[in-house]
């Protein structure tokens, strides 16, 4: 059995007892997801501490609408949802000009493995500027980038958890490629125009 | 030439994802071969992603998010009606 069909196993036997009333079952689900949950609120809100905020809400809500949960979708596209639609609130009630979300302090390992601080130096410079164009990106493209590009999940689960359909999805999502790739042009050596 | 030329741009995510069909794949190919433009803007793209995915894969400075989720759910829990008669399970 996979890594991902056992995590899923994991998380069908702990769901059903949460559904059931039992807490310690819930706070396992805590354990397994809230800092991963994290660092994807972190991308789409403006700070830290409103990332926290909406990672602790996201759970809460889970908590209390545990038992509504069917089952229909992975445990984790459900409350990544209920994540990603606190913290559009959140971004919808704050967001102000130049306020938006910060990778900086997302340490990076180089992209391959090749030593050295010239290697190094030229992907952290890549970095930081796709940290600025994602951070340039309109909420509604920034969603699509993050889920399917940084966090790598598949087109239809990061579909299901913006509540878009794969076709809408896709277009965004090539939309905030194109815009980033737009904005990191100089950082791209073998890539011209758009 | 053109309508190859828009079908190229049109379809990088899709190249990307690798979610072209066998026959579009063909026909992207045929096209970014005889077309530099093109192909120096799927190196790109790719290379893009490469160092998007590798962000994902780093894991967020500072402590863990888990103990102040818990701390939040158990104050909370305390004052709603149904956790406060939770039975706990191991």
């Amino acid at each position: 059995m996979s890594g991902e069909a056992r995590q899923q196993e994991l998380d069908d036997v702990l769901v059903g007892r949460a559904r059931a009333g039992d807490r310690v079952a819930f706070e396992r689900l805590v354990e397994i997801h809230a800092d991963r949950l994290f660092s994807v609120v972190r991308r789409l809100v403006d700070d830290r501490h409103d990332a926290e905020e909406v990672t602790q809400e996201a759970f809460l809500r889970a908590w209390r609408s545990i038992s509504s949960f069917k089952g229909d979708s992975q445990f984790f596209t459900w409350l990544y949802r209920i994540g990603v639609n606190e913290a559009n609130r959140r971004t919808a009630r704050r967001r102000a000009p130049g306020a938006l979300t910060s990778l900086d302090d997302t340490h990076v390992e180089p992209v391959d493995g090749r030593p050295g601080p010239a290697r190094k130096a030229e992907h952290d410079e890549l970095r930081r500027a796709l940290e600025r164009a994602i951070q340039a990106l309109k909420p509604e493209y920034r969603g699509p980038l993050v889920l399917r590009d940084v966090e790598g999940l598949s087109t239809a689960q990061a579909a299901e958890i913006l509540g878009l359909g794969e076709a809408a999805f896709k277009s965004r999502l090539h939309r905030a490629r194109l815009a980033v790739r737009n904005d990191i042009l100089e950082y791209l050596p073998e890539t011209d125009e758009p | 030439m053109h309508r190859e030329h828009r079908f190229a741009r049109r379809s990088m995510s899709d190249v990307i994802d690798g979610e072209l069909s066998p026959r579009q794949a063909i026909r992207f190919a045929r096209h970014v071969d005889d077309c530099p433009r093109c192909g120096r803007m799927l190196r790109g793209l790719i290379r893009m992603r490469i160092v998007l995915s590798s962000i994902g894969q780093s894991q967020p400075p500072g402590p863990s998010i888990v103990p102040s989720v818990l701390e939040r759910l158990r104050s909370e829990d305390c004052g709603h009606a149904r956790a406060c008669g939770t039975r706990e399970v191991r």
